[in-house]
């Protein structure tokens, strides 16, 4: 078996078994609304960070705005859904497809920047315009007031979503992050994968080998921002309240950057990881009160110092060679 | 190598932080043999059980100060209630615990640490969310789901939070905001400004104001309701600048205020700083307006650090006398027990604290759906600091005449002490033109 059939081989099993956990868990938690919430926080922040991650990770733009195209798919999302009486089935797509547009109109310019601050400072101004333009629409959005009055998704047959269910709410989040996780390993084995990572170690090389470098970054970003405004959509119609401070304010992208670079960027696990370590770690470290900032702090310096490439991107290697171990130890009685 | 200093370096901030963090031991609960306090040994008392009261406050990010203060006040009522023998239903004593969780001013966070005090520390009653009205708003959803808990909060202006009571009572039903809403404060605004323009305390030839607010709902929402009320009475907005909050740089936004001239600038900010650069740098520049200052100056530095630039201003709310043996003596609890000053939040948390027990001792339970709901939408509840608390029709406290305190004052030229100069029922002193 060739190393890159290895990876996708284990990295499918182990997807495969992940979901299948997190497929069975609320059976266990049915009753449990705090763990319900905190596994669908987990799930949704992993979404977040698989889109920024396909953007930063796996293509070198470090965006540092991206917040603002969930808080777009929310905003319009919810709009669209109170004004005009439509399902939000629809709506978030058509959040989605603003998110979008909004990404494409960003990128055009601004993705042909080729050094990171200038990416970075470009994406910052992405977020904080958008931010102050949400919070000075205010009879549209009711600013920094709160928008709300958003409709929960409606019911699939016996599926309520009524009230914020979270059973329902915890499969719906983890259809998003099957979709999210096929589509992202799906575009890094193909051949805009490979172009991607060409991108982000060389923007010379690429262009050498013939990569239309600014039109694959538009692609990728726009991608990007439609899987973000989706994920931004499932936000608000299940927090049922949007305020550009908590959806478009810098926090947001904090938690995002420091869920990624923990897990591990450039991996297709890594965000996921560090969503779910991350999220879990705030709340079980609730008990410690104002010092658990400190140990969170603390855990995430720790592993940038010695953990580079982040958690999973540092044992990757190591998993591997020990798979790899493995299979020649199972294979070996067979050759005899 | 680097690694190991690099390592070395992190334990060095993590301890200078931890040392810092030191001062939090001022929060903690007086022990009993602390002479300060007049609490009894909490051995004595002998508890027929525990009341597990929760609660979700902005302890980190921006609005800490606010949720920290809140906090306090807080964990003060807890003490003096569990002094004198805790919750008394029935005859038997009920010892008060305190559970607190962070929200970190974010709606997610706060639904989270709601739901942790209520599915796993089981909590009997909660305040969640203390303060943010989206915060407020996020958690109002849980309320149905636990019917039989009751849910309050300290603050939150919004008028979003007695909208959504009004429209959906049933589902709301056990959820209680115990503050008026920010039409109430734009009212006294807007009412302030038209008395002292009548008595010629505010030139108003040309009816123009401009608001200058930070962008909260807090900031935003007081602004919108008085900017709603004059604009009826025929102002007019000349500017609406909304800065993040903390902002501390007004020097473009007074120039340009400068060339509007308004009449009147209602500014808003809830940090110290933020209020004290706003009146330095309107003095720096000269300006000449009529300024109303809302929340900022009931900060307790905010006299000394602003100097004479305070001179003359107009604030509101005030929500209570300083000067009245019951301020001074929540304030002396206050240093003894936290060793802090006073702030507008510690007594809103001590008040709103005080309102749910004494309204559960009304009750005779702690129940929702057993009566304390009802208990609730009956109690009168005299807060000698703050004023009378009664609910109305959307679950929220109207504030003015038989409500809790509003007034307008005027810092008077010593920059020092301030009169009250609006309504004429509590008038210290006649107002006079800032300029």
């Amino acid at each position: 078996m060739t190393l890159q059939k290895r990876k996708t081989s284990y990295g499918f099993r182990v997807s495969v078994v992940f979901i299948a956990i997190l497929a069975i868990l609320p059976l266990f938690l049915k009753n449990d609304p705090y763990w319900l919430h905190i596994g669908i926080l987990c799930m949704m922040y992993s979404c977040y960070a698989t889109c920024w991650n396909m953007v930063a990770g796996f293509t070198g733009i470090f965006s540092l705005g991206f917040q603002a195209l969930s808080g777009i798919g929310g905003y319009v999302s919810s709009l669209v859904a109170m004004h005009m009486g439509i399902s939000p089935w629809l709506s978030m797509f058509i959040g989605a497809f603003f998110a979008m547009v909004v990404g494409a109109v960003f990128s055009v310019p601004c993705l042909k920047l080729r050094l990171m601050p200038y990416i970075a400072i470009s994406g910052m101004c992405l977020g904080e315009v958008v931010r102050v333009i949400v919070a000075n629409l205010t009879d549209l959005t009711r600013g920094e007031m709160g928008l709300w009055g958003m409709p929960n998704f409606t019911d699939i047959g016996p599926i309520s979503f009524a009230g914020g269910n979270r059973f329902s709410y915890w499969y719906l989040v983890l259809i998003f992050l099957i979709v999210y996780l096929t589509v992202v390993a799906k575009i890094v084995g193909s051949p805009l994968g490979r172009a991607l990572g060409t991108i982000r170690d060389s923007q010379d090389a690429a262009v050498a080998l013939g990569v239309n470098v600014p039109q694959t970054k538009v692609k990728v970003y726009m991608i990007s921002a439609f899987m973000m405004g989706l994920i931004g959509a499932f936000y608000a119609h299940y927090m049922q309240i949007l305020t550009p401070t908590s959806v478009i304010g810098p926090q947001m992208m904090t938690n995002i950057v420091a869920m990624t670079l923990f897990g591990g960027l450039g991996t297709i696990t890594g965000p996921i990881l560090g969503a779910f370590i991350i999220t879990i770690l705030t709340e079980t470290l609730r008990f410690l009160g104002d010092y658990r900032l400190i140990v969170y702090g603390l855990i995430i310096i720790l592993t940038i110092i010695f953990m580079r490439k982040g958690l999973w991107g540092t044992a990757k290697p190591k998993v591997l060679a020990w798979v790899k171990k493995m299979e020649e130890k199972k294979a070996a009685p067979a050759a005899k | 190598m680097k690694k190991f200093a690099a390592l070395l370096l992190t334990l060095c901030m993590v301890l200078s932080l931890v040392a810092c963090g030191g001062g939090e031991k001022k929060e903690e609960a007086p022990k009993a043999e602390d002479p300060k306090t007049e609490e009894p040994a909490t051995e004595e008392i002998t508890y027929d059980g525990v009341f597990k009261l929760g609660a979700v406050g902005p302890l980190t990010g921006a609005s800490a100060e606010t949720g920290v203060a809140g906090k306090q006040g807080q964990e003060l009522a807890v003490a003096e209630w569990n002094a004198k023998g805790g919750l008394e239903i029935d005859g038997k004593h009920y010892k008060i615990e305190l559970i607190y969780e962070d929200s970190a001013g974010a709606p997610e966070t706060a639904v989270a640490a709601a739901e942790k005090l209520l599915g796993i520390d089981k909590v009997d009653a909660i305040f969640a969310e203390t303060f943010l009205s989206s915060c407020i708003i996020a958690c109002m959803e849980l309320a149905p789901k636990y019917p039989d808990v009751l849910f309050s909060t300290i603050e939150g202006v919004s008028t979003v939070i007695p909208e959504k009571i009004l429209a959906e009572p049933e589902k709301y039903a056990n959820f209680f905001k115990p503050c008026w809403n920010s039409d109430t404060y734009g009212g006294l605004v807007a009412d302030s400004v038209f008395a002292l323009a009548a008595e010629g305390a505010i030139p108003a030839e040309n009816k123009t104001v401009a608001f200058v607010v930070e962008d909260t709902d807090n900031g935003r929402s007081n602004a919108d309701a008085a900017a709603a009320l004059m604009e009826a009475e025929g102002w007019t907005v000349v500017a609406y600048e909304a800065n993040p909050q903390g902002a501390t740089d007004f020097y473009s936004q007074i120039n340009k205020l400068m060339q509007l001239d308004p009449d009147v600038v209602v500014t808003n900010f809830v940090p110290q700083a933020s209020g004290v650069a706003w009146v330095k740098q309107v003095a720096e520049l000269g300006a000449e307006w009529s300024d109303v200052a809302i929340v900022y100056p009931t900060k307790p530095n905010f006299y000394e650090d602003s100097g004479n630039a305070c001179a003359d201003l107009f604030w509101v709310p005030v929500e209570y006398d300083p000067t009245s043996e019951a301020v001074k003596e929540f304030e002396g609890k206050m240093q003894d027990m936290f060793g802090v000053s006073l702030t507008k939040c510690q007594t809103s948390g001590y008040a709103t604290t005080n309102l749910m027990f004494e309204a559960i001792e009304k009750a005779g339970t702690w129940k929702a759906t057993e009566g304390l709901i009802e208990a609730y939408e009956e109690i009168v509840y005299e807060d000698p600091i703050l004023g009378t608390f009664k609910f109305e029709e959307n679950h929220t406290v109207k504030g003015g005449t038989g409500g809790l305190n509003m007034a307008t004052a005027q810092i008077q030229p010593d920059a020092q002490t301030y009169k009250i100069v609006y309504p004429d029922y509590s008038k210290q002193a006649d107002a006079y033109p800032q300029y």
